[in-house]
């Protein structure tokens, strides 16, 4: 009953940003139900604490859309938001992101650190990431996977936290996003513009700069925040969080959730199971995406030949292996979307809503996959629509061999155990993958 | 570990594939309709005679219709079970195997106004295809037709794209029968009504009462020109009778 006030409390939220906030069209529809993916994969990540990295053309509201999410689930004014925030630039320093000395005690001989509120607060905003130079994107690889960040010899790790990133498409100004870092996000998602006739009314729209403003609350936060800086026991923020969310409710009438709330949503998320469907097509996936018959796995440094039996499949299309993230971030998020639809279990479609999402930033599709997908009429950039495509593949042959592949998994299971049964035969990868499990095949 | 223990609880269910089941379903519809000819034939072979003879035919219809009754069908398996009556069929009165008439029965029971049949794939040529054909229903013959093709026509529309035998449009009363080619002797023999039209030759009419006859864009009968027409209705068809 307490998750299903959670359920329509966040309902709520994602209704109001949608009508008073983040102006867009819904793009993407699950269970007969349309959504903005932008927003709702942005909820689901500060809901479960995950990653977003958030794409698009300068000005369509890539970080706003995270700072009101944010503001709204983890009941921060606006101004608490904005103060966490980093940007990325070229001369960003880690004691800007992480840390810096405390240089009163060191002067005093003593290394204190004062740890910035982007590394303090549990909702992280890097805006521009890709303007961070290579060398630089990898002071932020540790805090961004686990929330664990080291200064000096000090660290600080957040028990509660979510990332947005927001980049632009490239220009002279960006760098490259290096594999390691793009691979931490869960999830990416295209903020888009919103069509001509809502661009108008965000023109005319002047409230939501102050909506989420809460001056006498953000003072108080950010005052708490400092006074740990002298060393002192982190102030207990939960008064704070009650005071804006009183605030907000006489505002706007909305009902913000709590600390204990959030966390009883994750729980709840959490213990949702796949179904064997679902199931046996995640495993599908990554046996495509991580498959090679001739070399034993993909590797980036390592190409497909021509004439491979397994052409058709999406081993012969991506030229790296999918990382043990990729299964992680398609589950949890499907668990989310479950949880948003409502149902028992993660289902096959919560999966396929979620996999291009997943796979889009990870996946370095090979160049004749990409010209062939260049020039497809689609609603989306070209990465997130390549793996629309290949995610859409997958199914169909999911679709086509499911009971096979489910009678072949459950047979595995059995053979494991020493049954004596015909091993699994059939043409797909997860096949080969199977008899190697079973040893029956080389790895 | 065993990375598969998830699904060790998977048991295949049973799977059904569309294409079983649409077999099993045929074949149930075919046997029955087997069946109601079966009894047609009984019926008919207590008579020890099958000639044109309106109380005979009129009554090997009616057996067929009663034959047919609770017999859900579709064109397809009225396809089926030409098939199966072209390959099987053994029983032959002196007018030819009642199939033919039973086929007649078919068509004009199933739920279909269009009903079309390759006459291409079959050896038979089987009489009365069109039998008593009603308004509103169509029949199309891709080929060559037997004799009596069209007979009693009830108002539906037979069409013939070969050539028809003897007997064409026999006591038509209404509708049309369309012959591609060419028919035998005794073209619309008894005809009441309706048009019965010929796109190559007519060998002989019979003696026609009403209605139409086209022999390619010249009506035959009733002639519009004074001159005699070139088809000449043959003498002595009363022995016929």
């Amino acid at each position: 009953m307490v998750v299903q006030n959670c359920r329509d409390k966040i309902r709520d939220l994602y209704t109001f940003i949608s009508e008073q906030l983040y102006f867009n069209r819904p793009d993407v529809s699950v269970q007969g139900e349309s959504a903005n993916a932008t927003l709702l994969l942005s909820l689901f990540t500060a809901l479960i604490g995950g990653k977003a990295l958030i794409i698009g053309e300068p000005g369509l509201g890539k970080t706003t859309a995270a700072e009101y999410i944010c503001s709204l689930l983890y009941c921060l004014p606006l101004g608490v938001i904005w103060s966490g925030e980093v940007s990325g630039h070229p001369e960003q320093t880690e004691e800007k992101i992480v840390g810096r000395p405390n240089l009163g005690k060191l002067n005093q001989g003593e290394e204190v650190v004062v740890w910035s509120t982007f590394a303090r607060l549990p909702v992280k905003i890097v805006d521009e990431i890709n303007r961070l130079p290579e060398t630089k994107q990898s002071l932020i690889l540790d805090g961004l996977e686990r929330g664990k960040w080291e200064y000096l010899n000090q660290g600080l790790i957040n028990d509660e936290f979510c990332l947005f990133a927001t980049a632009n498409y490239q220009d002279q100004g960006t760098n490259t996003l290096v594999p390691p870092l793009l691979d931490r996000f869960d999830v990416v998602v295209e903020s888009k513009h919103p069509g001509a006739n809502i661009a108008c009314l965000i023109g005319q729209s002047t409230a939501r700069d102050t909506l989420l403003r809460h001056p006498e609350s953000e003072g108080a936060f950010l005052e708490a925040l400092q006074s740990t800086r002298n060393g002192q026991k982190i102030a207990d923020l939960e008064p704070l969080h009650q005071s804006f969310a009183k605030a907000m409710r006489e505002r706007c009438g909305l009902v913000m959730l709590s600390r204990a709330e959030r966390q009883a949503v994750r729980q709840e998320m959490a213990a949702l199971t796949m179904t064997l469907e679902a199931n046996a097509l995640l495993r599908m996936v990554l046996a495509e995406l991580s498959f090679c018959c001739k070399y034993g796995q993909k590797r980036s440094s390592e190409g497909c030949d021509e004439g491979c039996h397994y052409t058709g499949y999406l081993c012969y299309e991506v030229r790296n292996c999918a990382s043990n993230r990729l299964p992680g971030s398609v589950y949890r998020y499907a668990q989310a979307l479950a949880w948003w639809c409502g149902s028992p279990h993660v289902d096959v479609e919560h999966i396929r809503a979620i996999l291009p999402y997943a796979l889009a930033h990870r996946a370095q599709w090979r160049e004749s996959y990409l010209l062939a997908r260049e020039h497809e009429r689609r609603q989306e950039p070209l990465l997130l629509h390549a793996a629309r495509h290949a995610a859409a593949a997958v199914f169909q042959r999911f679709y086509e061999q499911r009971h096979d592949i489910l009678a072949s998994l459950s047979a595995a299971a059995r053979l494991l155990d020493g049954a004596d049964l015909p091993p699994p035969q059939g043409d797909h990868p997860l096949y080969s993958e199977i008899r190697r499990d079973l040893g029956l095949e080389q790895a | 570990m065993n990375p598969f223990e998830a699904f060790r609880s998977y048991s295949a269910a049973q799977r059904e594939l569309p294409l079983d089941r649409i077999l099993a379903r045929r074949d149930a519809v075919l046997q029955r309709l087997l069946q109601s000819y079966q009894a047609l034939i009984e019926e008919e072979s207590k008579q020890l005679i099958w000639v044109v003879e309106q109380g005979a035919l009129s009554r090997a219809y009616t057996t067929a219709v009663e034959a047919l009754q609770g017999v859900d069908f579709t064109v397809e398996d009225l396809e089926d079970m030409c098939l199966e009556l072209d390959a099987n069929d053994g029983f032959t009165a002196s007018m030819g195997p009642p199939s033919g008439l039973f086929i007649a029965a078919m068509c004009n029971h199933v739920p279909a106004n269009d009903i079309s049949l390759n006459l291409h794939l079959f050896r038979r040529r089987w009489p009365f295809l069109g039998y008593r054909l009603p308004r509103g229903r169509r029949l199309y013959l891709d080929g060559d037709a037997g004799d009596f093709v069209g007979a009693l026509l009830e108002g539906g529309d037979v069409e013939v794209t070969g050539n028809a035998g003897n007997y064409a449009g026999i006591g038509m009363k209404t509708g049309t029968v369309q012959i591609g080619y060419s028919t035998g002797k005794y073209t619309g023999e008894g005809m009441r009504g309706g048009t019965l039209r010929v796109g190559g030759r007519i060998a002989a009419l019979g003696r026609v009462k009403q209605g139409d006859i086209y022999e390619g864009n010249l009506q035959v009968f009733p002639a519009k020109n004074p001159e005699p027409p070139t088809v000449k209705p043959l003498a002595g068809t009363a022995r016929h009778k």
